[in-house]
């Protein structure tokens, strides 16, 4: 079963990989004396430590390390509420950090409350290995690459890129985008310059982009697979410093985006939204939220928005009324195998282009939400021409649907005759919940007026579902 | 159009008594088409001398380059009768003008048969086209079958006389006998399905009484009996419709005596074979034999007028004029079709407590039962017709009561379309009302019931089919059935990801113009095109390519869709929890009584009876326990499908609470089955008892919905699971000399043959047999290869059968499909685990 926020695990019961974890020099690992640094120069008085849940054995460690240096009051946060690839800002909020300190892999997502340290770790890398791997993999010198890599080995990139700059001619290094993201001032001006998915590199004269192929280095993990989703074009090759192999990355991308369309026309299908909200943190979360809810108003689909912390397939089950989940998350956590789930699960992209017709499928794809606010370049705005109905076919169900804003009041509960207003299609009705409820064979307690013998209140049940302490049952 | 303008069909419209509507439906290569175009040369659209040569219906190019029929095509057609033969009309009719014909040349490849079914549904009457030669084939007896369902009077052509005459060289007798049992054997089919005399009077057709025709449609000449009646009415002094019994049937005339008698003897003559055939076989051997002036005599004594220059032809060419000159085909056809089929005003009395699904006495079926142009609008588009216009496309239907014109506002009902919600419903003008004919169409003000016409502007609206309207409380028009089923599947992919929209788009369309074929999308992200056979895909798929996407396409081989189902009931007591572990569900799964999932699919089962009438029915003739037949929650997938869900608990505390979320996982369970994620078939889920948490909130869909999709994958992985695969019915013919090279090829491909029939006293056989879908690919060409292309085989979905082996035996072919599958659907290898769904009390 996977789940959303990558751990592989039920919900209770979670087995982390903490086994042959032994560091040999934590300072180093967890760049000790640049915590100090940040934390002194910030004069911060309280400080909170984000740990993942591998990195958490050493917490305590580090926490005393750091206090012995700066003499401030500083705090473990652990189990975070989404993934942990991401600052949980409401957490640090309700401890009145200053600022964060968030140690291990990251998903780059710009965060809005705090200032913010990311502390990747120094993982461990053989550079030469890696060298010889890639030009194993890669015969040809004179090919364009783009070197990407997992937030835990930006140490070494540095080092690598010298190592293939001998032998490569054509070798671009990414960089991480630190600015903190203002909307409105993307700098995509420059031509050869790319930006995308918190990635940024500059493309040598006369290239496009087309022309590089991607060189991962990092396990195959979920920023892998987000880096392949945004760079559809590339081909991509990985190599990974723990098994120290290379390989060809053969994901076939166009069956991908194949996946995505089926859940686009799921999106287009749906008469009912629920809007998940995966993130508390990420910079932009509530404007994007309220852009869904906008252009679901125009197809004229009913949303509903839950908060459900982490997801899994009993909570999102609960609400049998749903036709589709929309995701709003980081952009490493927002692409979910709901293969186990009753309904699906999509992106907010997906959700774009299903419901603004003024959004063109072009074959890229996105999964960074911010791509599609205002201020970004793809930024297309939510039809507000309400004459613009579409009705088509689908191709899940193959029935009739209709995508366009519905004239609520022309609908009233219990007249049945269409409205003879001019030149208006009979509107079906989006399906609301309580339409839903009336469907269902069992709505509730039967009250069987008159036929009950009317007794006096008793005491409930107390304690916990597994066992209440008066449970007749147990 | 030479001989009539839009106006003036406009105003024959209207004389409903004189319209029919009629299709023209075989079995493939008896000549429809050809046929068709004798009866358009006679109402002019074409000149006279090119029919048997053009195929005026056949539009696309690729139809007249295979020389075959592959989307059907309305026409229409003026005629006036003589006045003497009107006589012959036993129904009402206006007096003062001719009639107007609205003819559908349909496909005769059993791959387009959902072509003629959506024909059928617009016309009264059939002309059925029998190639003499070959006798009544599979095809013949299908369409012919749907046609007396749908309540649509039949007349028959027997075709291809030409190739009796010059080719088999049939004696007199033996050409008669053959006629007799082609008779009969459509006389078989038309009893078995129908009730001769019942609401539609005499159907079986009889030569006596003209209902049967004789011709060749290539030469371009036809007669009934009534023709040769007429001309030997004088001779014998019989009048006309007496003169006709006797040329058919044990009636031998006696010349010495000058008496009619009825047994055979020395003295006696046969008067069908005496007065019809030795004329003809004296044309036939004159011209392809004699010397051209004796055929210029005959021609005279048959008072048959040749122009000079048709005394420049000799041989085949002139057999050709001078049959055609004396017995041309259109004149009889009409004749037949016009005397003897019913008009839109008597059909509709019969035909509409068949077709439409409301109470019989509401204002629509009263406009459609009288067939009432000033009653409420009732329309039943049958079909979608691509315009010139790029994904336009004209709706195509009948127009069973009031008049449908331009600009009308009306009520577009889909399918789904409920009575008093609005479901799958749209109120919308239309543009424009147009005639179709072949392949012009021509704007029309407005059309009047009885008539078949196309509409602009509502193509939006309609996914293939639908009922139109204008009256509020109208019902749906039944929804036609189909004789054959999507079963062959390939999936096509764009060479380039930023053209996914087009080639939905095209998908769309594709689907649209086809009554049958099924495009979706499925869950691995496959855009899956399923249709009845490889002709029909390859069809589709050019079709797609080259006009409705216009992107380069890849596109997989052709696969099968498979079911998924069980051969034994559940060894043990499926048990799984919910992930609170506070619910405990017990199942077990088995195999549903043989026919069960039949009656299903036909409709005999459905989750809309009255379940006390239901469970009767199903304890009586599927020996169902009475009791557990009376509780069933759900049919599924689709809430429709071939599996069934029953409650066989007893007493269970909140059992009602928990039923939607069970049929839910139900639902989801039956649709990706456990296997490979096709869809389960015929499979029953008894549950047998569950626990539920006291408290409601531990008990919710989240909680159910995944633990009874566990636990009816248990008790499917535990009841001996297995793979259903469909499999045709294939009816070959075949000179009996090239049988060895039949039975090798289907032994080959799994093929089974149960039947091996000869033709009368013609070499050819027919041999029917079972064969596996699955093998069926590249079946005809291998067939033809290996008897030297003597064998046509048509294949027609029958039934499912369990495929041999077990899926869970890695060397089984079952276990090879189902991995293969799942690779396809980007699925973890091998079937999943039990333990992933049982779990331990």
């Amino acid at each position: 079963m996977t789940l959303a926020f990558g751990s592989s695990s039920t919900d209770i019961e979670q087995n982390i990989d903490t086994y042959s974890w032994c560091l040999d020099d934590v300072d180093l690992f967890y760049e000790t004396k640049r915590c100090a640094q940040f934390i002194l120069e910030g004069n911060y008085g309280m400080i909170a430590l984000q740990f993942p849940d591998e990195l958490l054995v050493n917490s305590v460690e580090v926490l005393e390390k750091l206090q012995n240096c700066t003499k401030q009051k500083l705090f473990v946060l652990g189990d975070t509420s989404y993934g942990s690839c991401c600052v949980d800002e409401i957490a640090v909020q309700r401890y009145n950090a200053d600022c964060v300190i968030h140690f291990g892999r990251s998903c780059l997502s710009k965060t809005s409350r705090f200032p913010v340290l990311n502390i990747y770790g120094q993982y461990k890398i053989d550079v030469d290995d890696c060298y010889y791997e890639v030009n194993r993999l890669l015969p040809d010198t004179n090919i364009h690459i783009i070197i990407l890599f997992d937030t835990i080995y930006r140490h070494c990139v540095g080092d690598l890129l010298h190592r293939l700059q001998k032998s490569y001619c054509n070798v671009v290094l990414s960089a991480i985008h630190e600015t903190p993201i203002v909307i409105g001032n993307m700098d995509t001006s420059e031509r050869n310059h790319v930006c995308r998915c918190h990635r940024i590199f500059h493309l040598i004269k006369e290239t496009t982009l087309k022309d590089y192929s991607m060189l991962y280095i990092g396990r195959e993990n979920q920023t892998l697979s987000n880096l392949m989703m945004n760079f559809t074009e590339n081909s991509f090759y990985s190599y990974d410093p723990v098994s120290q192999k290379g390989r060809h990355e053969e994901i076939n991308i166009n069956k991908t985006l194949m996946k995505r369309f089926y859940m686009i026309e799921r999106v287009k299908d749906a008469n009912t939204v629920g809007i998940v909200v995966g993130t508390l943190g990420v910079a932009n979360y509530l404007a994007i939220i309220s852009k869904i809810k906008k252009l679901l108003k125009s197809a004229g689909k009913k949303h509903y928005t839950f908060v459900v912390g982490k997801l899994n397939v009993a909570k999102l089950g609960n609400f049998m009324e749903v036709d589709v989940f929309v995701l709003v998350s980081c952009c490493e956590n927002t692409l979910v195998d709901c293969k186990e789930f009753y309904k699906p699960i999509v992106t907010p992209y997906d959700l774009e282009i299903a419901c603004n017709g003024n959004t063109q499928w072009t074959g890229q794809y996105t999964t960074d939400y911010t791509q599609l606010l205002p201020g970004s370049a793809s930024y297309v705005p939510v039809p507000t021409d309400k004459d613009n109905i579409v009705v088509d076919v689908s191709m899940v169900s193959n029935k009739l649907r209709r995508i366009g804003f519905i004239e609520r009041d022309c609908v009233h509960a219990g007249q049945r005759e269409i409205s003879e207003a001019v030149d208006k299609s009979i509107t079906p009705q989006a399906i609301s919940a309580g339409q839903f409820l009336a469907k269902k064979s069992w709505r509730g307690l039967e009250p069987n007026l008159g036929e009950t013998p009317v007794v006096k209140a008793k005491d409930g049940l107390r304690g916990i579902a597994m066992e209440y302490s008066n449970s007749p049952n147990c | 159009m030479v001989n009539f303008t839009v106006d003036q069909i406009r105003q024959i419209m209207d004389k409903k008594m004189n319209i029919r509507n009629m299709s023209v439906i075989a079995h493939v290569d008896h000549g429809k088409s050809t046929l068709t175009d004798s009866l358009v040369s006679k109402a002019g659209i074409i000149a006279g001398s090119r029919a048997g040569e053009t195929r005026f219906t056949d539009t696309r190019k690729d139809e007249q380059e295979r020389c075959i029929t592959i989307k059907s095509t309305a026409i229409s057609l003026y005629y006036e009768l003589a006045e003497e033969d009107k006589v012959y009309i036993k129904q009402e009719i206006h007096a003062d003008t001719g009639f107007l014909i609205n003819l559908i040349d349909s496909p005769g490849h059993v791959d387009f048969s959902s072509e003629v079914t959506a024909a059928l549904r617009v016309t009264d009457g059939a002309l059925v086209v029998v190639d003499c030669v070959s006798g009544v084939c599979v095809q013949t007896e299908t369409v012919l079958r749907q046609a007396i369902a749908e309540r649509i009077k039949p007349v028959v052509l027997m075709n291809k006389m030409d190739l009796a005459l010059l080719t088999l060289q049939l004696d007199k007798e033996t050409l008669y006998q053959t006629f007799q049992r082609i008779v009969e054997n459509i006389n078989v089919i038309v009893n078995t399905y129908g009730v001769n005399d019942g609401p539609m009077g005499i159907i079986e057709v009889d030569p006596k009484n003209g209902t049967v025709g004789f011709g060749s449609g290539l030469h371009g000449w036809a007669f009934t009996l009534k023709d040769f009646a007429k001309i030997y009415q004088s001779k014998f002094k019989i009048p006309e419709a007496k003169m006709m019994r006797k040329l058919w049937g044990n009636q031998f005339y006696n010349a010495k005596t000058k008496a009619w008698e009825k047994q055979e003897n020395a003295d006696n003559v046969r008067g069908f074979t005496q007065y019809i055939l030795t004329p003809i076989y004296q044309i036939f051997d004159t011209c392809m034999t004699k010397p051209k002036e004796d055929a210029f005599k005959l021609a005279d004594k048959l008072k048959i007028k040749l122009t000079a220059e048709d005394k420049e032809f000799e041989g085949k060419p002139l057999l050709k004029t001078m049959m055609r000159k004396w017995l041309p085909a259109g004149d009889a056809m009409l004749q037949m079709i016009v005397i003897h089929l019913p008009s839109p005003v008597t059909a509709q009395r019969y035909r509409c407590e068949l077709l439409y699904e409301g109470a019989h006495d509401d204002e629509a079926a009263m406009s459609m039962k009288n067939c009432d142009p000033e009653g409420p609008l009732l329309m039943y588009i049958s079909k979608m017709v691509p315009t010139s216009d790029k994904g336009r496309f004209y709706a195509f239907g009948r127009v069973f009561g009031g008049t449908v014109s331009t600009g009308q506002r009306v009520r577009i009902m889909g399918p789904n379309f409920v009575p008093g919600t609005k479901t799958d419903l749209y109120e919308k003008s239309i543009q424009r009302t147009i005639l179709m004919m072949g392949r012009y169409v021509e704007a029309i003000e407005d059309v009047p019931c009885g008539n078949i016409c196309g509409l602009v502007g509502v193509d939006q609206y309609i996914v293939k089919t639908g009922t139109i309207t204008t009256f509020k409380d109208a019902h749906n028009m039944r929804v036609m059935k189909f004789s054959v089923s999507p079963v062959v599947r390939v999936a096509v992919e764009c060479k380039n990801p930023s053209d996914l929209p087009k080639l939905v788009e095209g998908l769309k369309r594709l689907a649209k113009s086809d009554p049958m074929v099924q495009c979706v999308i499925e869950e691995s992200g496959e855009h899956i095109i399923a249709g009845a056979g490889e002709l029909h895909l390859e069809i589709c798929l050019k079709d797609l390519e080259e006009d409705h996407a216009g992107i380069p396409l890849k596109k997989s081989d052709p696969v099968v869709s498979y079911r998924e189902t069980v051969s034994e009931e559940s060894s043990i007591l499926c048990l799984s929890k919910s992930p609170n572990k506070h619910n405990r569900l017990f199942v077990r799964a088995a195999p549903m009584p043989d026919g069960t999932a039949e009656a299903i699919d036909s409709g005999d089962i459905t989750p809309r009876q009255e379940f006390k009438a239901r469970a009767k029915y199903m304890s009586e003739k599927f020996d169902f326990d009475v009791g557990e037949a009376r509780k069933i929650w759900a049919f599924g997938p689709e809430g429709t499908g071939p599996n069934l869900l029953l409650d066989c608990t007893k007493a269970v505390q909140y059992l009602n609470e928990i039923k939607d979320s069970v049929v839910g996982g139900f639902q989801w369970a039956t649709k990706e089955g456990v296997m490979c994620e096709e869809n389960m078939r015929g499979v029953r889920f008894n549950i047998h008892d569950v626990t539920l948490h006291s408290d409601a909130i531990h008990r919710g869909g989240g909680q159910i919905i995944p633990t009874a999709r566990r636990v009816f994958y248990a008790s499917v992985l535990t009841a001996a699971p297995r793979l259903l695969e469909p499999v045709y019915l294939v009816e070959i013919m075949v000179p009996e000399s090239a049988q060895g090279g039949i039975y090798s090829t289907l032994n080959r491909r799994r093929g089974i043959v149960f039947e091996n029939t000869q033709i009368g006293s013609t070499p050819q056989t027919t041999v029917k047999a079972y064969l596996p879908v699955n093998e069926s690919f590249g079946f005809t060409g291998d067939l033809r290869s290996q008897t030297q292309g003597q064998a046509f085989p048509q294949c027609v979905f029958d039934h499912w059968q369990i495929l041999p082996g077990d899926p869970m035996d890695p060397a089984s072919k079952p276990f090879g499909i189902i991995e293969h599958a799942r690779k396809r659907k980007g699925l973890k290898e091998g079937i999943p685990a039990l333990d992933n769904y049982l779990d331990k009390m």
